[in-house]
């Protein structure tokens, strides 16, 4: 490997077999990938064939990190875990916080590369060069909290652990990958590990990270980019209150979903506010090598019990809260407790749950159906038990574990009220008051997922563009952009949270040039990230998404949300011919020639 | 006489200082060779964080132990200094203190030495959770 940044070479284990050998990272893919995303995109698009099954032998995982990771360029404790989703079938790459990305870095790997099953459960140590398969049968079957708690203990100082919960292990395709209690949630990646018996993943490194920039060079470079975020005024609101803060300035502008997106705007979410979230806080948290500090420990009591546990956020704080007309917040935060501990995806978890809340409104859904649970909006009581027989499985719970629309299939109605795009369930923002995030939804290549292309920036906080939130005008281009200048941020790899904190593509092309030392301008962001977006559009392709699947559910076009007084209704459909035409796909979405020529691909 | 000192209430777990330390001193982001360890009770779920760091009390015990003049006390500056060329990779300064660390790349052994007198690990903590100063 020619570049700084990286450690040359991905981790290979074959779980059926037990074999462990080593991939070179090719300096080409480095060119044009850079890394994390980018890498999981190039690598499953060239490895997995077509339609093959998501819980089948033949998916791959694949830990990807960027050339930033581990390094001093800030924020950059992240890592990709890459799968084909076996809740959405589409390409699929998810994040994860905390410590765990540095550690295969200073290990030596830019990544690993997981294939096969195990034949029984295993947890994959890898302790510098020394890797090797360690028997789980131990911890098969405990949540991800325990079995993490067990591996730490039995595994000594320095491991850093990720595990998934029963959920992955049964094979839920909402579950996670939980490292400590930071997720990669979305997509379902908890049930390919659980498919591959492949329980946990432990990582220690002792060595070092190589920069392509002259070392003063490298960390003035990185000085620079942590004093911008310091003093950005945005970060206090991070620090005090951690990512809920947007949750009631979005519901003031009439843009927070309620009850499962029928009206963009909750009657009370006082019980959200920065200073009820803060109240709960006994320690403030963060990932490796960041300064902005979102996490952070909290302590509350619930049914007569105290929990320790990490604080909410904003999507799992909306989705099993406002999403449900709940308004309870030490149950979100036993309810977000409990999915991060079982290994389910708060988000979806949360948009299954409102699913079944608004057919039991509609009188779609009996109690009977739902094994006697009430699935009223507003009962925070009924959040514990769902998840609980989601994660085994049990009853009602095996059709919500599948997702909202997979649910809706199999109980043969009401798929128009699953909230999602390609099955994957929506986040936090509402699609008709912030048209780019419902064009952003419907045209990402995982499904609806708000951090893909965050069009709120440049259409509410004057960050990255000014754009109005209501008209379709331009937005086609917005998304475009921002789809792709984000797979820069997904790739390097950094946090999403920097958009908000005063860095600018001009800075993200800097902190892609200076641990590598490549000439990387902001021309090269774009191409990058068109590149990356074009393979994920291919790969989806291949797997037989067309044009209809980028669309939005139908009640946006339908209905406008009542406390609109503009009454704005949204039909992303009337700018996809325009949207497809920025991405030079032909009129059915296809990447032309042209582009896959000019894009190398 | 002066040393980093720790504030476990205030650190984050951020290991900003171990990344800057270790490119700082080694040119490569080597956490865990780092002059500084932010150490975490590993026992308890969040556990509480610690910190090990050269606490400057000088008895000098990494000294002492050197059977050669690889690790030299130097008190215009009041530091241990490392001679790489001198040390004989014997570890026996590893043994006798737990704020001495090694990069097993180079073999080098690391210790405070305070960046002569602006210590950069203070300098980018975010939280202030570090800080050094002269004592009366």
């Amino acid at each position: 490997m020619k570049y700084g940044g990286y450690m040359g070479k991905f981790l290979t284990v074959d779980l059926s077999t037990g074999a462990t050998g080593t991939w070179d990272t090719p300096d080409e893919m480095a060119e044009k990938y850079l890394g994390g995303r980018g890498f999981i995109a190039k690598m499953l698009y060239d490895r997995l064939a077509p339609k093959i099954d998501p819980l089948g032998p033949e998916n791959v995982i694949i830990f990807a990190t960027g050339p930033a990771t581990g390094t001093l360029v800030p924020t950059t404790g992240r890592i990709a875990i890459g799968v084909k989703s076996p809740l959405t079938n589409t390409i699929s790459a998810s994040y994860l916080g905390g410590h765990f990305a540095g550690q295969v870095k200073y290990a030596g790997y830019d990544g690993i590369i997981i294939t096969g099953v195990s034949p029984t459960p295993v947890t994959l140590v890898i302790d510098d060069d020394r890797v090797g398969l360690r028997d789980a049968s131990g911890i098969w079957g405990k949540d991800t909290k325990e079995s993490q708690d067990i591996l730490r203990a039995e595994l000594g100082e320095g491991f850093e652990i990720g595990a998934i919960g029963p959920a992955g292990e049964n094979l839920v395709p909402i579950a996670t990958f939980m490292h400590v209690q930071r997720a990669a949630g979305r997509g379902g990646s908890g049930a390919v590990f659980g498919s591959k018996k492949l329980k946990a993943v432990a990582v220690r490194g002792t060595g070092g990270i190589s920069v392509g920039t002259p070392a003063e060079e490298f960390i003035q470079g990185c000085k620079e980019m942590h004093d911008i975020i310091m003093a950005n005024p945005v970060r206090p609101a991070f620090r005090y209150a951690g990512t809920t803060g947007m949750l009631p300035v979005m519901n003031e502008v009439v843009g927070l979903p309620y009850m499962n997106h029928q009206d963009d705007k909750a009657p009370d979410v006082s019980f959200i506010h920065n200073e009820e979230i803060y109240k709960y806080v006994d320690k403030i948290e963060s990932c490796a090598g960041c300064n902005v500090f979102c996490g952070a420990v909290v302590e509350f009591e619930r049914g007569g019990k105290r929990y320790r546990t990490e604080r909410l956020d904003h999507e799992s704080t909306w989705a099993l809260g406002p999403n449900c007309g709940i308004v309870d917040l030490p149950a979100l935060m036993e309810a977000n407790m409990l999915c991060d501990y079982l290994g389910l995806d708060t988000m979806s978890a949360g948009g299954a749950i409102s699913w079944a809340m608004e057919m039991t409104q509609r009188g779609l859904l009996s109690k009977e159906e739902t094994d006697g649970l009430d699935f009223s909006f507003g009962n925070a009581d009924v959040l514990a038990p769902a998840i609980r027989s989601m994660a085994a499985r049990q009853g009602f719970g095996d059709l919500l574990a599948r997702g909202s629309r997979e649910a809706a299939r199999l109980v043969g109605r009401g798929e128009e009220y699953a909230m999602q795009v390609k099955g994957l369930e929506m986040s936090a923002y509402a699609p008709r008051g912030f048209t780019g995030m419902g064009l952003s939804f419907a045209t990402t290549s995982r499904g609806a997922d708000h951090n893909k292309a965050f069009t709120v920036a440049a259409e509410f906080l004057g960050v990255l563009g000014n754009y109005d939130r209501y008209a379709l005008e331009g937005k086609p281009h917005l998304v475009k952009t921002m789809q792709d200048s984000t797979c820069i941020i997904d790739s390097l790899i950094m946090c999403m949270f920097t958009v908000d904190l005063g860095i600018g593509i001009d800075l993200y092309a800097k902190c892609a040039a200076l641990p590598t030392g490549m000439r990387f301008t902001e021309a090269d962001v774009y191409t990058v990230g068109e590149r990356i977006n074009t393979v994920e559009r291919l790969f989806n392709m291949n797997e037989g998404f067309t044009r209809a699947d980028d669309n939005l559910p139908p009640r946006f076009a339908r209905e406008a949300a009542p406390s609109d007084p503009g009454h704005h209704t949204l039909d992303v459909t009337a700018v996809m011919d325009e949207y497809y035409a920025e991405r030079e796909y032909d009129s059915e979405g296809v990447p032309t020639p042209a582009l896959l020529e000019r894009l190398g691909i | 006489m002066s040393h980093v000192e720790f504030d476990k209430d205030k650190c984050t777990d951020c290991r900003m200082c171990m990344q800057i330390c270790s490119m700082h001193k080694l040119g490569r982001v080597t956490p865990a060779a780092a002059c500084i360890q932010i150490d975490r009770e590993r026992s308890k779920y969040y556990g509480d964080m610690g910190c090990r760091v050269c606490d400057m009390t000088h008895e000098r015990a990494c000294v002492d132990a050197c059977p050669v003049e690889a690790l030299i006390y130097e008190p215009d500056l009041d530091v241990v200094r490392f001679d790489a060329e001198l040390c004989t990779e014997c570890l026996a300064c590893l043994d006798v203190c737990p704020n001495v660390a090694r990069d097993v790349k180079s073999g080098r052994i690391m210790i405070c030495d305070l960046c002569d007198g602006d210590p950069l690990c203070v300098k980018w903590c975010p939280e202030g959770a570090l800080s050094w100063g002269a004592e009366a």
